[in-house]
Parts: C-alpha cells; sequence; structure tokens
C-alpha cells in the first residue's frame, strides 16, 4: 500500500496545468502512475488495486457526521490503522474504538467493519459488526484473536492495516449520526466486559505515579440486552476509589460507545467517591 | 468507445473480425506497441490483475489534489494461500494528466516517487 498526504500530493503536483471549479477556487489535475511487477519466480501475482480517498477517511478523535437515508443503503468510511506497524516490544498493545451515536431521534443505523482486504462491508460480508438498536461500537484489539497472527498465514496487520467502516441505514427517511474513531495507541483506562451476575474484584499496587491528576482508569461494559430492572453494586475494599457511571441507550441515543464513558461527575449520570475506611 | 456487431442472417454463418489500432500523435502515425495503462475505478470499485513473474502491469489514477484529501492506494492479493506470488508497487506523480498518455512518465523500479512491496506469504 501506498499512503499518500494531500500536503506532499499538492507539492508533488505542483507545476501542472490549473482549473477553475465552480466556486472559483484554482485546482490542479495531475494522475498518479502505479507498476505493480510480480517478484516471485514461478507464482503469478493476482492483486486487486483500489484507491481510498481522503473525503471519507475517518481520523483518530475526530468525528463526523453523516446523513444517509433509504433503507438497507451504506455510506462508508476508512483509515490505515498502524498499531501493528508501530508496535514494539515494549508497547505491543493497540486499540481502536470506533462509535456511532444516532443525531436523529427514532432512527437507526448499524456498523459493519472490515479488515485487511480493503472490502467494502455489507450485513452479508464483514470481520466485526454492531447491530444495535441506538448507539454502536466495534472494538478492534490487539488481543483479538483475528489479530494475533498465531500461524504464518493468518493475517498480518503489522504491514499495516485497512479499516472499512460502513454504516447502514434502516430507515427511508434521511437521518442523521456521528462517527468517531480513536486509536492506535491505548487510551488511558481499559475496557473490560461485566458478566451479569458474577462480581468482579480487581486489586491494583501502590503505585507512587498515581495521583488525581494522573489517576490509574478501569471501565466496565455491560449490556442489560433484556432492558429489565437492574441493580449495580460497588465497593471500595481497600483504599479509595471514584466510580462514575452513564449508559447509552434510545433513550440517550445523542451517545456513542466512546462519548458515553463517564470520566467524571459532569458526564456522568451517577457518581460516588468511596473509602474503605470507616 | 463501444463498437456493437450485429448479425442478422440466420442462415449462413456470421464470422468477424474486430481490431482497433492506436496511431503515435506523430507526423510518421506510427503504430503504437505500448499497452496502455489501466484506470483505477474511483468509489467502491477496484482493477483486478493478474501478473505473471517478471512483468509490470500499469495504472493511472487522476487526481484533483486540492479535493482529494490524504490518499491511500492499495493492493491486496486475492489468489488462494501459496498461489500468490508478492509484488512491488512503485507510483510516480504525473504532474500534468491531460497530454498524452504516449509521454506520461511510468514508475518504474528504478525510477519512482513511492515505492511498496509485499512480502508476506498471504
Amino acid at each position: 500500500m501506498i499512503d499518500i498526504c494531500q500536503e506532499k500530493l499538492l507539492q508533488a503536483c505542483k507545476g501542472t496545468s490549473s482549473s477553475s471549479s465552480a466556486n472559483g477556487a484554482t485546482t490542479t489535475d495531475c494522475s498518479l502512475q502505479i507498476s505493480l511487477t510480480s517478484t516471485v519466480e514461478e507464482l503469478d501475482a493476482s492483486m486487486r488495486l483500489r484507491v481510498f480517498n481522503g473525503t471519507n477517511k475517518l481520523y483518530p478523535e475526530k468525528p463526523v457526521h453523516g446523513t444517509h437515508a433509504g433503507k438497507g443503503a451504506f455510506k462508508y468510511y476508512w483509515f490505515l490503522s498502524t498499531g501493528a506497524m508501530d508496535a514494539t516490544e515494549t508497547q505491543a498493545i493497540w486499540q481502536h474504538t470506533i462509535a456511532m451515536g444516532i443525531k436523529t431521534k427514532g432512527s437507526d443505523f448499524d456498523l459493519y467493519v472490515s479488515v485487511m482486504d480493503g472490502r467494502y462491508p455489507t450485513e452479508h460480508d464483514f470481520d466485526f459488526s454492531s447491530t444495535n438498536f441506538g448507539a454502536d461500537s466495534v472494538f478492534l484489539s490487539s488481543d483479538d484473536p483475528m489479530f494475533r497472527r498465531s500461524n504464518p498465514h493468518s493475517w498480518n496487520p503489522a504491514v499495516g492495516m485497512v479499516v472499512v467502516v460502513g454504516v447502514k441505514s434502516l430507515q427511508e427517511e434521511e437521518a442523521e449520526f456521528s462517527l468517531v474513531m480513536n486509536g492506535p495507541n491505548v487510551v488511558k483506562y481499559e475496557i473490560a466486559e461485566l458478566a451479569t451476575n458474577l462480581a468482579e474484584i480487581y486489586s491494583l499496587p501502590a503505585d507512587a505515579a498515581r495521583s488525581s491528576d494522573n489517576p490509574q482508569i478501569k471501565v466496565f461494559k455491560w449490556y442489560n440486552w433484556g432492558h429489565g430492572n437492574f441493580k449495580t453494586e460497588v465497593k471500595a475494599l481497600s483504599g479509595t476509589a471514584n466510580f462514575y457511571m452513564n449508559t447509552i441507550s434510545e433513550t440517550r441515543y445523542q451517545e456513542n460507545a466512546y462519548s458515553a464513558v463517564g470520566l467524571n461527575a459532569e458526564n456522568s449520570q451517577w457518581d460516588i467517591k468511596l473509602s474503605s475506611e470507616p | 468507445m463501444y463498437i456493437a456487431v450485429e448479425c442478422q442472417d440466420l442462415e449462413d454463418n456470421c464470422a468477424y473480425k474486430v481490431r482497433v489500432q492506436l496511431l503515435e500523435a506523430t507526423e510518421t502515425k506510427d503504430l503504437v506497441t505500448r499497452t496502455p495503462a489501466r484506470y483505477i475505478p474511483r468509489d467502491q470499485d477496484y482493477v483486478d490483475v493478474t501478473i505473471p513473474y517478471g512483468k509490470t502491469a500499469r495504472f493511472y489514477y487522476p487526481v484533483i489534489p486540492e479535493l482529494s484529501g490524504d490518499l491511500l492506494i492499495f493492493a491486496n492479493k486475492t489468489a488462494p494461500i501459496g498461489k500468490n506470488g508478492d509484488g512491488a508497487m512503485v507510483m510516480n506523480v504525473q504532474k500534468d494528466s491531460a497530454i498524452s498518455y504516449l509521454q506520461w512518465i511510468y514508475a518504474k523500479p528504478d525510477y519512482y516517487t513511492i515505492a511498496s512491496q509485499t512480502n508476506d506469504p498471504i
């Protein structure tokens, strides 16, 4: 793959014939000449070549808003993950969260994601998906079996990984959504999934670097699939800890799996400071 | 360009030959022997190619850099595991795409602006 930033492309095309567009801006026309050479004796190189355009590229931490109409229609976005490419022995973990929120009340979209081969995902052909009513999210991580490279024939994200994100509209009418991606650097908190009725106990050893300005954060995720009443219990067994709780649901449809993570009292529906001391 | 051939006589065989020849944009109008580069389609489309060992396939992608944003040129292997050779991809920027393709400066293994190579068994 060849990744070209717009700035370098503008420099390379400088001095070409120019033309004016309808809004009066001057543009330059050039073309990319690409040559593919087969390099292995006795084997043909069968290749599929495509170009991803920057107009629908996702950048980390930069949300995009899109409108979309037509039941079953897809709108596509893409990004290049360099997480595995940049991984080192000391920093081998990488993560991406692709999160979508609904901006138009009562509407719904689903997320379908393909990785590695650049194909445009559909509801029948995808690698990851999220089809909840309301907000959706897909989590890509170096811990996922798909990226562990457990045998030499499995996918190797260390050569750079193209991720194509498809947003499927579930209604005929035009509706608006927001989409955001983060990563590949690991965010400041780890997300673990909680199983219903199973209590989890975590212990963090004392750390001189830990302070109110540099807290250690762990996020737990739980799905209330049945939409039933639930009770959650938190308890500080040793030391002190702050707990925050937030939700995304049909009624809190403007949040997405990234923005809904409550990390302080301001963006949480519920919060408490607990201490093990009486 | 489209060429349509219509056979109407049901009794006799309908055999025909169609050939298109390109002439060089020169005064002598020499016959073109060079295979033109193939166009890479836009949006969700792609182009498939099978290249024998040592051969090179050429492609082009017209671009308006002010409107295109960041670009990614992506080639992935399509043959079964173990049956697909590796490939080397090199790229050149053709400054003036309006000139005849016979005058384009194609990227070569020893002349390019950007290169990428796969050495993965997939």
